[in-house]
């Protein structure tokens, strides 16, 4: 177990009686990417959150690197700083430029001066290139480049991991492209990350490992080419058909 | 006796009361600015212990809110002026402030509520998952846009408000309409022009305070986003 | 920009509720009558006027005018204490003595039954009786007036109307009118949907100038009253024998006379200071 970055360690997690997550397992080594795949309602957005205790677990653990996140004596805030997360609906703070957006963790939770912080932030959205929005508000913005500002937002703190809850699944068709274009590079540049998407050929092509869920368990997972090719369970057959007869096989 | 054209033999009336009525306008401002200030604070509290408390502070918010809301202004006047006042001394515009404060309280702090909770849940995830803390999130993500939302209904309570504080006369609180009802009292008449007077003051100070109101709505726009609506 | 306006609310709320205590010291008029002789205790007395009531009281040009007030002022000199006018509308204004948040109440206080329960009195001052008021050239007369089925006004919750209601249930044939004030009642009497009005004397007078209205009788036996300055039941500060003997000096000085003629006018004979003639009203 050592040596790894993210370790989740049976994590159960209930809605008054309806148990969402039935004891999830898995790993994260730095520069891993691993997606997770499965019907909608299988608990994946809940085990995102409950990496970076958004919301929290009622049993099992999570380490980042060594630190246990789970403990309750930890102070999350800090972890949380390592932890980068881009939502499904952008959650970009809409009374913010897209530059504040970006800055507004430098200065207020890390406290790096304003300048310093400004100079990161720019070169944050120039690298999902952004940088002619800079002052943009994102009622301004589409929603590609919103969802882009999002993850500047997220790489701009300088995280471990990043955490992706259905990045595209909000956008239309055309807007899909700038932004998966935008996590090609943050992959190529060695972020690690944990994808959930229904992006089928940019998860293939980016992830080293698939990790199929269903009904809050872990059906099967594997690394990526083995996967698509020669899936073990019938059910993730079953998944994989439809899905790419619905998101086509490649982009 | 009364007809249309005594007003203009009466004008002398108000030059020679101008400086009371003047006063008065100037209390009534005062009662004003102080109550709605302290309804504020008070009334950003309660919305906070409703929205950010447990279920204990919650509810003790809740139902100090409705014992206020419930109460007309006048028997507060009389509860602060009686009890409040028999263990410390306070002015009658102290005593005003305090009991119409209170109660505009609760009206705030509806409106305060309402706009914290009209925030989408996904800017505070947002916050709390770039590392925030919880008050940092209230502080620096929730409140500034809140702000935005409650100004338009702010602007009514404001309104309605300043009218309100006419009621302290009855603690004996000289403000603008007593002392028009005093001087019809002595000269026996004059009310059609006493009151169109009163109405006036009243109108201006309301009327300002709405511009000044709308002025600050309009600075804090964020660009993109709609308009209150009508307005150009 | 935000924190800067939070600032400065802040700053601005703190001064608003701590400034009025000093600045306006209660929106009342304060007037501190200089005293000769500061007395023994230090002690700034609260007198409540209602200044509603002209002649007795009234405000104009920002102070308190009319008899109650000018015999007080006059007999506040004369014993050197400090006092301070406080402006309350009758009904906060009784409870108020009560409860000790005045001293003394002035303003054509009568001295009745009730009262007499929870609060204490001065010597009266002025027999106060009733008009009763009809519109001129109205075929009215006393008697008529108060029978037929006539509608009478009084003001409401005031001894006139009350008045009314005890004749009702003497089985006299009237129909009470309660008026929220003297001027609705009187504008009424002249448009002729009352037939008569009652109102007390001193009152009366001034609204004979303004209104085209007669006197139709005047009453002794039922509606008069003493008029008095009310203070809080007990007397803990002695306030009755200070005030008792400073109507005796105006008396005796004619300085009660003079401000009577000046006042009130020469309709009327000032009294003077009256023996109280029983123990108590009540029946």
């Amino acid at each position: 177990m050592a040596g790894k970055l993210l370790i989740v360690e049976n994590i159960h997690k209930s809605y008054g009686d309806l148990e969402v997550l039935k004891g999830i397992s898995l790993e994260l080594g730095k520069g891993e990417r691993k997606v997770i795949i499965g019907p909608s309602g299988t608990g994946k957005s809940t085990l995102l959150r409950c990496i970076n205790q958004l919301t929290p677990s009622d049993k099992g653990k999570v380490w980042l690197d060594g630190v246990e996140v789970t403990d309750p004596k930890v102070q999350i805030n800090r972890i949380r700083q390592q932890v980068g997360m881009v939502f499904q609906h952008f959650n970009l703070f809409i009374h913010l430029t897209a530059l504040e957006n970006v800055s507004i963790g430098l200065t207020k939770v890390k406290g790096l001066p304003k300048k310093e912080a400004r100079q990161k932030a720019m070169d944050a959205l120039q690298q999902v290139g952004l940088a002619d929005k800079v002052n943009s508000y994102p009622a301004e913005l589409s929603g590609g480049q919103q969802q882009r500002v999002g993850i500047a937002r997220s790489v701009a703190l300088n995280p471990k991991l990043i955490l992706f809850d259905e990045p595209t699944s909000a956008l239309d068709p055309e807007l899909i492209g700038e932004v998966l274009n935008a996590m090609i590079k943050l992959a190529k540049a060695g972020m690690t990350m944990l994808l959930v998407t229904h992006e089928m050929g940019f998860a293939r092509s980016i992830c080293n490992e698939i990790i199929f869920m269903e009904n809050g368990k872990i059906v099967e997972k594997g690394p990526s080419q083995q996967f698509f090719s020669n899936p073990k369970h019938k059910r993730t057959q079953q998944f994989l058909h439809k899905i790419t007869e619905l998101y086509g096989e490649g982009r | 006796m009364e007809n249309c054209c005594s007003y203009y033999y009466n004008m002398d009336i108000l030059i020679k009361e101008y400086k009371s009525l003047l006063t008065g306008a100037l209390i009534v401002l005062e009662v004003a600015t102080g109550h709605l200030t302290l309804g504020f604070v008070i009334g950003l509290l309660l919305a906070a212990m409703q929205v950010y408390g447990n279920r204990f502070i919650s509810f003790t918010a809740i139902t100090i809110q409705k014992v206020l809301r419930g109460i007309p202004a006048l028997v507060l006047l009389m509860l602060v002026y009686f009890g409040l006042t028999s263990l410390i001394d306070m002015s009658p515009v102290v005593v005003a402030i305090i009991a119409l404060g209170l109660r505009s309280s609760a009206y705030q702090s509806q409106v305060f509520r309402g706009g914290i909770q009209a925030i989408e849940s996904g800017q505070r995830e947002a916050a709390l998952s770039i590392g925030m803390s919880r008050l940092m999130t209230i502080r620096l993500i929730i409140f500034p846009q809140a702000l935005r939302l409650v100004i338009g209904p702010w602007t009514n309570i404001f309104t309605m408000e300043v009218k309100d504080v006419s009621l302290a006369y009855s603690i004996g609180v000289l403000e603008l309409l007593r002392r028009g009802r005093f001087i019809i009292r002595y000269t026996h008449g004059n009310a059609m022009l006493i009151y169109c007077t009163v109405a006036v003051f009243y109108f201006i100070i309301v009327r300002i305070g709405n511009t000044l109101l709308y002025r600050l709505e309009d600075k804090l726009l964020i660009p993109g986003f709609e308009r209150r609506g009508g307005k150009k | 920009m935000i924190k800067r306006i939070l600032s400065l609310l802040l700053v601005v709320t703190t001064f608003l509720i701590i400034s009025p205590i000093f600045v306006f010291s209660g929106g009342e008029e304060e007037e501190k009558v200089p005293g000769a002789v500061v007395t023994p205790k230090g002690k700034v007395f609260k007198f409540g006027i209602d200044a509603d009531y002209p002649p007795w009281s009234w405000y104009e040009e920002g102070e308190f005018h009319g008899m109650d007030v000018e015999v007080l002022k006059a007999i506040i000199e004369h014993s050197g204490i400090e006092v301070e006018f406080v402006a309350l509308p009758w009904e906060t204004a009784v409870p108020a003595l009560g409860a000790g948040k005045i001293d003394l109440l002035a303003g054509a206080m009568y001295l009745t039954c009730e009262r007499e329960k929870v609060i204490d009195f001065t010597r009266p001052y002025f027999r106060e009786h009733g008009f009763v008021i009809v519109k001129k050239g109205s075929e009215h007369n006393i008697a008529t007036a108060l029978s037929g089925g006539s509608r009478v006004a009084g003001m409401a919750g005031g001894t006139q109307y009350e008045w009314l209601q005890s004749l009702i249930e003497q089985n006299v044939d009237i129909i009470a009118v309660p008026y929220e004030t003297d001027e609705l009642a009187l504008k009424d009497l002249e448009a002729g949907r009352v037939d008569a009005m009652v109102s007390d004397e001193t009152v009366a007078y001034d609204y004979l100038k303004q209104y085209n209205i007669e006197v139709a009788g005047k009453i002794y036996k039922g509606y008069s009253f003493e008029v008095v300055y009310g203070v809080k039941k007990g007397d803990p500060d002695n306030l009755i024998s200070l005030i008792n003997d400073g109507l005796k000096w105006l008396w005796e000085t004619g300085k009660f006379q003079a401000l009577w003629y000046e006042i009130i006018g020469s309709e009327m004979q000032p009294l003077g200071p009256l023996p109280l003639e029983r123990e108590t009203i009540c029946e």
